[in-house]
């Protein structure tokens, strides 16, 4: 825009003289753009009624750029709109709707929720629909991240609303509108007065509306509020039975995320209050759709709520059936509160789950229901490659330890040591630790016990440089088991230190340490004629 | 408008007056009558002023020259924006800052015709149009 009319219009928009805003609105018809456009800008500025009057009568015809200069002093409107909605013709006030919701003119609401209570009219319905419309899209503006200004005013200004739209509420017979109540539920907080008195009083006109929004809106601002009753002891019945009815998925998975994997003490008691979850997995198939995390929450709260062990114990047979993983973890878990055959059976049925946790939690279960062959399905288990599972069997099976192995060691014959020793070796993963902290005890019948117990365990390799050393120890019972022990050595500081003991003065000692050098050289032999063939054998 | 002289005099009146009297000398009427001429003075005044202001609160004419002001426009250029505007019917005269269309001088009238380039400099002062290669071919 050129400077000289910038100048002129900022005049304009400042003087006093309020013929400016005649001299403006007769610049509104003019052909030249610019004059227009700064004419709107500037009526917009001044503080004139007529002027926003004008170009209130004129939005429908204004081009995009004057829209979009509304746009930026939309509230200039607001006073306008409100004295158009309280003494106006029909058509004015659907323009007056329709330019609030256009404009976004959300302090256009009290004004908009005093004209639906002070009579009913054909046109209740169009003012019902924008405050809602305009409700939500505050909402929006709400949930939207601002600056710290921004949302304090935001929130100021949903205080205000909040209470236009509890007078409508309280008012209920007066409209009947639907629309208001959604409007009321989406922006009023779980404390609010009107709120609770409506909830808490069946003979109110609003009471109905109010639970059926809870129950059916799709809105985030209602099912937001509706949640926020989850974690409050004073919840009313009424809501209560709302959130236990509801079982849409968009409800479910905000449910879910609000409770979590872990509900607050306040959450389970409200959920320990409700008999029948409509989404249960005994009872529906919504959760199927929801995501893993939600499942998990979903077997959570089904455990904390009302409902009876048979019905809790079909959920986690669903779900352990067809849930996700998280989900079917959790269930697993949760699985060990319960007693009985029925429980027992599910616990075997699902001992195969794919997923290595599930079988974890379902093996520690084994033992303390006395499954007959426990036993022997945890040592079938004992070759799972799963960090996870050998923890379960860790834990499942404290007996077979290297401590137990070692206190037990002189009672087994060599067949019993073997067998035992290389199940512990697969369920204990601290044998190393252990093995060589025993040898370096004081007691040369433990350091030797120590030895044989790592060649028993076929565990030599992983405590060789600990025996090694065992070479040069003081009692010759030790050295020889040390010796022996060592012909199943694989590095070279184990056959030097062998090749050393051959000069012991223990006649025993140097007979070991050649049986094991002879035994090392056959298989090196063996390995690198293994080798040749595989050369030969290549092209 | 008048008394502002006697209005403005009076401090050094008084001055002049009370610098030769003692206080028990002033006479009471000459007091009284200057008393009474600074009130009448103050209140006509402060009419005055209240009523230029609250001409001023709505007035076309004001306006405009207001407006010729803030483009510090001269004699000659105010005479004959109010010209075209009398010439157009404007009602109102600040329309031609706004309004590019009232300085076309191929609109003028038969009288400012001579003035024409005058009305394109001026045109260009408050819009930013130059001459058209219509008007240029026309001049």
């Amino acid at each position: 825009m050129n400077q000289s009319l910038q100048k002129t219009l900022q005049f304009l928009a400042r003087t006093n003289n309020e013929a400016a805003v005649e001299v403006l609105i007769a610049a509104l018809d003019s052909p030249f753009r610019p004059a227009v456009h700064g004419a709107v800008a500037a009526l917009l500025q001044r503080r004139s009624p007529s002027g926003h009057k004008e170009i209130f009568r004129r939005l429908p015809t204004l081009d995009p750029q004057c829209r979009q200069i509304v746009v930026q002093n939309a509230d200039r409107l607001t006073p306008v709109i409100n004295e158009v909605l309280e003494n106006s013709s029909p058509s004015e006030l659907a323009a007056a709707c329709e330019a609030a919701m256009t404009y976004r003119l959300y302090a256009v609401i009290p004004a908009l929720a005093q004209a639906i209570v002070r009579a009913a009219s054909a046109h209740t319905e169009i003012i019902a629909q924008t405050i809602l419309q305009l409700t939500d899209q505050f909402y929006s503006d709400l949930a939207g991240g601002h600056s710290a200004a921004a949302q304090s005013e935001l929130t100021d200004l949903r205080e205000k609303l909040t209470a236009a739209l509890e007078d409508a509420v309280r008012k209920f017979h007066r409209h009947r509108q639907p629309a208001v109540a959604e409007a009321f539920l989406m922006l009023a907080k779980k404390s609010n007065i009107t709120l609770w008195h409506v909830l808490t009083h069946p003979d109110e006109a609003a009471y109905n509306t109010l639970l059926e929004l809870l129950e059916r809106s799709q809105r985030g601002g209602v099912i937001r509020l509706l949640l926020c009753f989850l974690d409050d002891p004073q919840t009313p019945r009424a809501v209560l039975q709302v959130l236990a009815r509801r079982n849409d998925p968009k409800y479910l998975e905000l449910a879910m995320r609000t409770i979590g994997p872990r509900p607050l003490k306040a959450v389970a008691e409200n959920l320990a209050r409700i008999e029948k979850l409509a989404w249960a997995p005994c009872h529906s198939q919504v959760w199927r759709e929801l995501p893993e995390e939600a499942q998990e929450a979903a077997i959570r709260s089904v455990m904390a709520s009302g409902m009876s062990p048979e019905a809790k114990l079909a959920c986690l047979g669903e779900v352990l059936s067809g849930g996700k993983p998280a989900c079917r973890r959790a269930a697993a878990q949760s699985l060990a509160e319960f007693a009985g055959p029925e429980a027992t059976e599910l616990v075997l049925r699902h001992l195969n789950d794919p997923d290595a946790e599930v079988r974890a939690h379902l093996l520690l279960q084994l033992r303390p229901r006395q499954v007959p062959g426990a036993l022997a399905k945890l040592i079938a288990m004992a070759d799972s490659s799963e960090p996870v599972v050998r923890e379960a069997l860790r834990r499942a099976l404290p007996e077979f330890t290297v401590g137990n192995f070692l206190a037990n060691f002189d009672e087994m014959d060599e067949a019993a040591r073997s067998t035992a020793g290389l199940l512990v070796r697969k369920i204990d993963c601290h044998i190393a630790d252990r093995l060589r902290a025993e040898m370096q005890v004081l007691s040369p019948v433990r350091r030797r016990r120590a030895v044989l117990a790592a060649q028993a365990m076929g565990a030599v390799a992983d405590v060789e440089d600990a025996i090694a050393q065992l070479l040069n120890d003081e009692d010759h019972m030790v050295r020889i088991a040390a010796a022996s022990a060592l012909g199943a050595g694989k590095s070279v500081v184990t056959w030097e230190a062998l090749r050393d003991a051959l000069l012991d003065r223990s006649y025993l000692v140097k007979e070991a340490a050649e049986k094991s050098l002879e035994v090392i050289s056959e298989a090196l032999r063996h390995a690198a004629s293994g080798g040749a063939q595989l050369q030969e054998a290549s092209p | 408008m008048n008394m502002f002289p006697i209005n403005a005099a009076l401090p050094w009146v008084a001055v002049a007056v009370f610098a030769r009297l003692q206080p028990e000398q002033i006479p009471a009427g000459w007091l009284g009558a200057i008393i009474a001429v600074a009130v009448v003075s103050g209140m006509a005044y402060w009419h005055a002023a209240r009523l230029r202001r609250k001409r001023r609160q709505y007035s076309h004419d004001y306006l405009f020259a207001d407006l010729c002001a803030l483009h510090r426009l001269n004699r000659p250029s105010r005479n004959l924006l109010k010209q075209l505007a009398r010439y157009h019917n404007l009602g109102h005269p600040a329309r031609m800052f706004l309004e590019p269309v009232w300085l076309d001088p191929q609109r003028l009238p038969q009288a400012l015709h001579a003035r024409a380039e005058e009305i394109v400099k001026l045109r260009a002062e408050l819009f930013g149009i130059g001459q058209t290669p219509a008007e240029a071919l026309d001049a």
